[in-house]
């Protein structure tokens, strides 16, 4: 949906992730882009050079928060400490929501620092929607909630991901952040078939997409965010924008980074997806 | 002690899965690999088969086992890229050895990747194997380098100014060094290293041992600080080390005196209130100093 509710009724167009590898590109040339996503972490930090940059940044451009360290899965509360460097970076980008991932990182204090997937039970469900509640509460911003990429599936799931996925936003009455990459490498991770996946989440949740590229390793796909997106990707991709409309879209780059021209070049690509699809509609 | 092939049912509920799985992925690899074998004595491909699907291509161990490298690789991955200078000292094959037992004994207790190497310098110190003769040097590097780290993002508090100063009774107010600033003490000349290092091909470096750079023998009292938002390392006196040294801790002016007595014997009275005059107005310059909020005025 272009905008709704759990994007704070924006539509932003087609953006990039902001990387290291470019700030110097966007401070000296300025280059034209709807928008940036920063990693929220990268940022929650007390001073030094990240912050000038993104000061710098948030002077010209909208940007909006990504997270990689919530856990909403995880077991325990919400990290106090966390949520509140959250919050602060929040009120300092103006950042219409903010999303992270429908996975787990963390126990007992020690980090993964991986995007874990979670059974797909009914306790998994009311945990994840609880701890949703309650940072949207926090924040006092949507917070949407992203599908990861899986390697694995656990024998005590209970349903299938996209029904996870549901139970998960219903219950909490949170946004969705649909990464269609994600969704493309845990179908062939786990045999099912993407059009499933999308025909049966909730649409109407949807505040903004994701597309990035991925390795394929022939007996399991890697969601490695460090090739342009792959053609069977943007073939999804038009299926979503045909199924729910524009809707704002970020390119996710992190490892072998080109040129941000180039990058910025795969993103927009996104544009005429949308405008080809948009016209036969 | 579980029998092989006996060990214990996990629990089943969302907390036991989890608990399973993290011990088990953030062990260490083996031969590149998931450790073939569970520490309850039962094979790992028993123990990933009670809680992960397997698919028509992989096994549940093989899916368990991206897992598994995956965390390694982010982690050792994130330490090569905060310590280059210690991988370029012990070289790639001793380093991920060296990180890799640091992990072990260590795993990340915070969100983000950058704490990961806060407690290198100190393991390095404490654990001699498998580099006995180089854990010395290692460790300077080590806290070096995290220095570094810390000189990059760490808060800039409002510093001292020249209207301060001029207030009454200002020689009595606690003063604090910036959080972001670091002062070491170092055997070798590791800032030189490490700006070496820095402009170095560290991939040719390290293939070739008789390449791999070494800082040389010099006792160095250094300042990790930055300028503009850009790091910069600066070189002190031992009397200038003394005085940063207490300043991070927190003192004021009048105290200073007292603090230094051990340190200052072979000093004048003139000498000592000397230095602490010029390096007092050099750090007034540099914005080193700020006023402790939580100490004000000592009586």
């Amino acid at each position: 949906m272009p905008a709704n509710k759990f994007n704070n009724y924006t539509n932003l167009g087609i953006g990039v992730g902001l990387r290291t590898a470019h700030y110097a590109h966007i401070l000296n040339q300025a280059p034209k882009v709807d928008w940036f996503e920063i990693i929220s972490e990268n940022y929650m930090v007390s001073g030094g050079r990240p912050l000038e940059v993104l000061d710098c940044i948030l002077d010209r451009y909208k940007v909006v928060q990504h997270g990689v360290a919530m856990y909403l899965g995880s077991p325990g509360p919400l990290d106090r400490d966390y949520m509140t460097k959250l919050k602060r970076l929040v009120e300092r980008t103006k950042s219409p929501f903010v999303s992270d991932h429908l996975c787990w990182g963390s126990i007992d204090g020690n980090y993964t620092h991986d995007l874990l997937p979670l059974p797909y039970t009914k306790e998994a469900v009311r945990r994840v929607a609880s701890k949703i509640k309650e940072a949207q509460d926090f924040l006092g911003v949507p917070v949407c909630i992203e599908n990861v990429s899986s390697y694995a599936e656990f024998i005590t799931s209970e349903m299938t991901e996209w029904q996870f996925i549901s139970d998960v936003v219903e219950l909490a009455d949170c946004g969705m952040l649909l990464d269609v990459n994600n969704v493309y490498v845990s179908s062939r991770n786990n045999e099912f078939e993407p059009r499933d996946f999308l025909e049966n989440i909730p649409h109407e949740r949807i505040a903004q997409l994701h597309i990035a590229g991925h390795s394929d390793n022939g007996d399991h796909v890697l969601d490695t965010h460090d090739h342009p997106v792959r053609s069977e990707v943007w073939q999804l991709y038009s299926e979503v924008i045909e199924r729910i409309g524009s809707t704002s879209t970020l390119l996710e780059w992190d490892s072998n980074i080109p040129d941000f021209s180039e990058v910025h070049a795969e993103a927009i690509k996104a544009s005429a997806f949308q405008l080809e699809v948009l016209q036969h509609a | 002690m579980p029998k092989r092939g006996h060990s214990k049912a996990f629990s089943s509920g969302l907390t036991g899965v989890q608990t399973l799985m993290e011990e088990i992925i953030t062990r260490p690899l083996v031969e590149g690999g998931l450790n073939q074998l569970h520490h309850s004595g039962d094979e790992m491909s028993t123990v990933a088969a009670r809680f992960i699907k397997p698919n028509s291509k992989l096994t549940s161990f093989q899916r368990l086992e991206i897992y598994n490298q995956q965390y390694w690789y982010r982690l050792i991955d994130s330490l090569r890229e905060d310590f280059p200078g210690l991988q370029a000292y012990l070289g790639e094959e001793v380093f991920e050895l060296v990180v890799t037992g640091y992990l072990e004994e260590h795993k990340s207790s915070s969100y983000t990747l950058r704490n990961l190497g806060s407690g290198l310098a100190n393991f390095l110190l404490s654990n001699q194997l498998p580099t006995k003769s180089k854990s010395k040097l290692g460790s300077q590097i080590a806290a070096f380098e995290w220095s570094d780290v810390i000189a990059f993002d760490e808060e800039f508090v409002e510093p001292v100014t020249q209207k301060d100063i001029e207030k009454p009774g200002f020689i009595n107010t606690s003063l604090r060094l910036q959080p972001y600033i670091s002062v070491l003490k170092l055997d070798y000349a590791v800032d030189s290293f490490i700006a070496k290092v820095k402009d170095l091909d560290i991939t040719e470096s390290l293939s070739d041992e008789k390449k791999r750079p070494s800082p040389a023998k010099r006792l160095t009292y250094c300042v990790v600080h930055r300028v503009d938002n850009v790091v910069h390392y600066k070189r002190v006196d031992s009397f200038a080390f003394e005085l940063l040294q207490i300043f991070k801790g927190g003192c004021s002016i009048n105290a200073l005196g007292e603090r230094l007595s051990s340190f200052a014997n072979n000093y004048d009275d003139a000498q000592i209130a000397a230095q602490i005059s010029n390096n007092f107005s050099l750090w007034t310059k540099l914005q080193w100093l700020y006023i402790d909020p939580e100490q004000g005025q000592e009586k």
